[in-house]
């Protein structure tokens, strides 16, 4: 077989490999990532940094897992665990890290230590045998999310069975993943990346906002002949928003990404062509122990905003509105369990497209729950469930509409919400009105109605009160 | 006297009928759908045979290819009050990955036909508001001023007390409406594959009727009576007119082909002549993974391979010369057939060792290689190469993705080969994964039809 089948079926290996994940990287031991099936955002720019923490600490064999969710060494919010493993091929060995997105609790606390429990890189199975004193003891830890223990086990058994797998079909292929192969696979999409940089235009775009804890982010960002650089420079210090420097790199990996469109493999060839610089001591290059619940929910939306205006400023034939900008978090804590809704806005509208109603730009699994699971399993009634009508921002090209979703509780409760500042409103593109924000109502059950003023709150809520949450539209582009 | 019983297995393109009277095989036959219609195909069939059948029993696909194109213009919805929107916000998502303009799935019919009924059940199945006729009335109106003739009845926990969702059916039925309100499975507690059944029940419920009337001019012709047309749905159960059966038919097929091969520790990789499947005996899922999400229909675990037989070979402007993502089907044709100009896997095939086929015509092999060569010739990465050997490396790219898949998605070692393609690709797949333990069907060709006799022994 010739050198270009062999690396376009090398490719399509590595993509059928982490196919039925959530999310999954394949890497090779002089730690270039060769494949990777990314979730959300934060998973672009930290599964490198964590597989490499890995397998310098700990060299794990095939048979070895080790645990970690610590967002200073590749983690991203506490609830995601991520498990990283080896496979052996002849002489050669592989990474495969995969992660488990467990019961989302999302705490804004000082230190991130509060926040959850914080997993260091913890070996959990050496050569196939777990070792179940540790995964007892950071289940017992109060700020463990539920089911803990069973989740994890069950992700480690997927994983071993995806390398299972992986030797059946690859004992005769062997040759595919050949060290020659594996780098001619980075160089062509390199090439690739570079011939569809090519295409777009040339030059640089400022950005400037200010964040409501009152933060400002500053970027420059550029596309030159081989490169696209950002250039974070006076990027304000940290106010009480804090972002890892990895997850800003991946967000810049991510934006560029999309402004390519989607035949472009992501692999260590993508990340050669971006340089990305953040400030010593800035918001977006938080140290331990800064905590980063804020920084990933409300603060990354606006790097991603920043970088995104960018590419259409320089790029103005792909220009984008803004993405309606955090994911409205609603808790109802009853006494024995507690509820999580977790809700999309609606995209931005592009030059030549409405955006979509109720899909985060920047998650690619909808996790939008059954009613009648939800209803079931919790003391609730949904009244109204949908699209949240005219609430994406006017324009040529509409916004997409925010989502709508009104409970009434049936036993009383603590409520919990994160829905991000009011004053944040998508803002349309040329001329395009702004998306709405998000917002919460309380109807209780005497007839009165109370309107919360900031963005996260707590709330207690007796049986038959009702709670609204709304998610924001997207902005519109072009006059109306 | 000895009973005439007909076998039928449709697909979109092909379909194959066996002939029994009594214990005996009598005849077997392969139609190709888009040079004559079903109905004609079959009608000589059974006059040529002087057959008129007992029973005849179809498992059929044909309206698969409707599925594709936007369904059913006149399909309106009743739903739960404050839910009207929410079937278009649980529509996947199609790409995993992250774009300018990410791209939601349409939903099976339009959403401006969906309207809202306050009457509500809670999971325990009481009744929290009852039916108002007024609401039906004014909905009525509706229907009748927009000329909707097909209604779905979607009311939350149907499946907890089916009440309110039986009154409002019967209802629109009296009225003289077509009505899907499936009876829901007990066990389920998302209430959108239940609503996506019904959906798509309704949306192919006018082409299954045309399908169904074209079997059953065949029979006419042969002197025999309608009566004795059974289809079967994805478990293998007979029916004649139920609507409700119809989304459920369309897996029928792969009932046909597992229920008389293999035990439930093999899996079947089926390589029919219009698409490659991968069957999982004796896991059967209640959920079918659809394009538009899960739709409540009990079948065995199916996975649908990227390669398809009818997948364009192409150039591509980043990845070179690959396979197409969207099957084309046999309408013009593949190239071999003497039919279409674009050139598919199965013509590949057919380079490398002719199928025996009535289709295939000699004189379009000539013309497939030219038009393989000017694919080669158009990709300066690929034109220092012989068309022979990427002739060659585009077979072995095509089996090791298909054993790529099969090995990542099957959880069985056993696997058995079938379909139309099994004999041909079998020592090549079997060379590319020998781990797995490899079976050959012997009746593959005729597999989905001749299973078809017990069915039609039991009725």
């Amino acid at each position: 077989m010739n050198n270009h089948f062999s690396t376009s079926l090398l490719n399509t290996c590595l993509q059928e490999f982490l196919s039925d994940l959530d999310s999954g990287v394949f890497m090779n031991e002089a730690g270039e990532i060769l494949a990777m099936r990314y979730e959300n955002l934060p998973d672009v720019g930290t599964y490198g940094p964590m597989v490499k923490t890995v397998a310098r600490y700990f060299q794990p064999k095939e048979g070895d897992f080790v645990l970690m969710n610590d967002p200073y060494s590749g983690g991203t919010l506490l609830f995601s665990m991520g498990l990283v493993t080896a496979i052996q091929m002849g002489q050669q060995t592989f990474y495969f890290a995969s992660r488990i997105r467990l019961k989302p609790e999302l705490v804004f606390a000082k230190r991130i230590e509060e926040e959850g429990v914080r997993i260091p890189p913890t070996p959990l199975v050496s050569q196939g045998k777990i070792n179940t004193e540790v995964l007892d003891a950071i289940g017992a830890n109060p700020l463990a999310p539920p089911q803990f223990r069973e989740r994890i086990l069950e992700h480690i058994q997927v994983m071993q069975s995806r390398v299972q797998q992986f030797h059946t079909v690859f004992k005769v292929h062997e040759k595919l993943f050949s060290p020659a192969n594996q780098k001619n696979l980075l160089a062509v999409t390199r090439q690739k990346v570079l011939d569809k940089m090519a295409e777009l235009p040339r030059g640089e775009a400022k950005y400037e906002a200010k964040l409501h804890s009152g933060e400002i982010l500053r970027l420059k960002a550029e596309i030159t002949s081989e490169k696209f650089i950002c250039d974070f420079q006076g990027t304000s210090s940290a106010q009480g928003t804090h972002i890892t420097d990895m997850i800003v790199y991946g967000a810049c990996v991510a934006c560029l990404l999309a402004f390519l469109g989607s035949e472009i493999p992501l692999n260590e060839g993508v990340y050669s062509v971006i340089d990305v610089s953040t400030p010593q001591g800035s918001f977006i290059s938080a140290k331990y122990p800064a905590p980063l619940t804020r920084g990933i929910i409300e603060g990354l939306p606006h790097v991603a905003t920043g970088i995104l205006t960018t590419l259409s400023e320089i790029i103005p034939r792909q220009a984008i509105a803004h993405n309606s900008f955090i994911i409205p978090t609603l808790t109802l804590d009853f006494k024995t369990q507690a509820f999580i809704d977790v809700m999309s806005g609606g995209t931005g509208a592009t030059i030549s497209s409405h955006g979509i109603a109720g899909m985060h730009f920047w998650q690619r699994s909808s996790r939008e729950m059954s009613v009648e699971m939800i209803e079931t399993s919790y003391p609730l009634l949904i009244l109204q469930n949908g699209i949240r009508e005219g609430s994406g921002g006017k324009g040529q090209y509409s916004g997409g509409d925010g989502i709508v979703r009104e409970f009434e509780v049936l036993a009383s409760c603590e409520a919990r919400w994160v829905i991000g500042s009011k004053q944040y409103h998508p803002k349309g593109a040329k001329n395009g009105g702004a998306g709405q924000p998000a917002d919460l109502l309380i109807h209780r059950k005497d007839g009165t109605t109370e309107i919360p003023k900031d963005g996260t709150g707590i709330a207690h809520l007796e049986p038959h009160d009702h709670i609204t949450i709304m998610s924001s539209g997207g902005g519109g582009y072009g006059k109306p | 006297m000895a009973k005439t019983l007909v076998g039928l297995h449709v697909g979109v393109s092909f379909a194959e009928v066996a002939l029994w009277k009594g214990q005996s095989l009598v005849a077997t036959r392969r139609f190709y759908l888009p040079s004559e219609p079903i109905a004609s195909h079959l009608g000589k069939f059974l006059q040529e045979h002087q057959a008129i059948p007992d029973r005849l029993i179809v498992a059929s696909r044909y309206i698969e290819k409707v599925l594709d194109s936007r369904l059913g213009g006149t399909v309106a919805q009743i739903v739960t009050a404050g839910f009207e929107t929410w079937p278009i916000l649980r529509q996947p998502t199609l790409s995993h990955l992250f774009e300018l303009r990410p791209v939601r799935q349409s939903p099976l019919a339009s959403q401006d036909l969906i309207f809202g009924l306050s009457a509500r059940m809670d999971h325990t199945g009481k009744e929290l508001k009852p039916v108002v006729a007024e609401e039906l009335d004014v909905i009525l109106a509706k229907f009748k001023a927009l000329g909707v003739k097909r209604v779905c009845v979607n009311l939350l926990f149907a499946q907890a007390n089916p009440t309110h969702q039986q009154q409002v059916a019967d209802f629109f039925k009296k009225q003289g409406f077509e009505v899907f309100a499936a009876p829901r499975e007990k066990s389920s507690n998302d209430e959108m594959p239940a609503w996506r059944k019904n959906l798509l029940n309704a949306c192919l419920s006018g082409v299954f009727q045309e399908h169904f009337e074209e079997i059953a001019k065949a029979v006419d012709v042969a002197g025999g009576d309608r009566n004795c047309i059974y289809f079967i749905n994805s478990y293998g159960e007979p029916f004649q007119k139920d609507p409700d059966q119809v989304a459920s038919s369309l897996f029928a097929w792969s009932h046909s082909v597992v229920s008389s091969l293999g035990d439930n520790d093999s899996a079947i990789l089926y390589l029919g002549l219009e698409s490659f499947y991968l069957i999982e005996k004796g896991d059967a899922q209640s959920l079918w993974k659809s394009q538009w999400g899960p739709i409540e229909t009990k079948t065995e675990s199916h996975f649908r391979f990227t390669i398809q037989p009818t997948l364009e070979v192409m150039n591509h402007p980043l990845d070179g010369i690959r396979f197409g993502d969207i099957s084309l089907g046999y309408e013009p044709g593949p190239i071999c057939f003497g039919r279409g100009l674009r050139p598919m896997v199965i013509d590949l095939m057919c380079l490398r060792e002719k199928l025996a086929l009535p289709q295939v015509q000699e004189k379009a092999i000539p013309k497939l290689r030219n038009q393989l060569s000017t694919i080669f010739r158009n990709n300066p990465e690929m034109n220092k190469f012989s068309p022979l050997q990427l002739e060659k490396d585009l077979i072995e790219v095509l089996n090791t993705r298909v054993c790529l898949e099969l090995a990542m998605k099957t959880t069985r070692k056993k696997i058995i080969v079938s379909g139309y393609f099994a004999h041909r690709a079998f020592h090549q797949l079997k060379s590319l994964v020998p781990d797995l333990q490899w079976e050959k069907d012997e009746s593959h060709e005729w597999r989905a039809v001749t299973s078809l006799k017990k069915i039609g022994e039991m009725l």
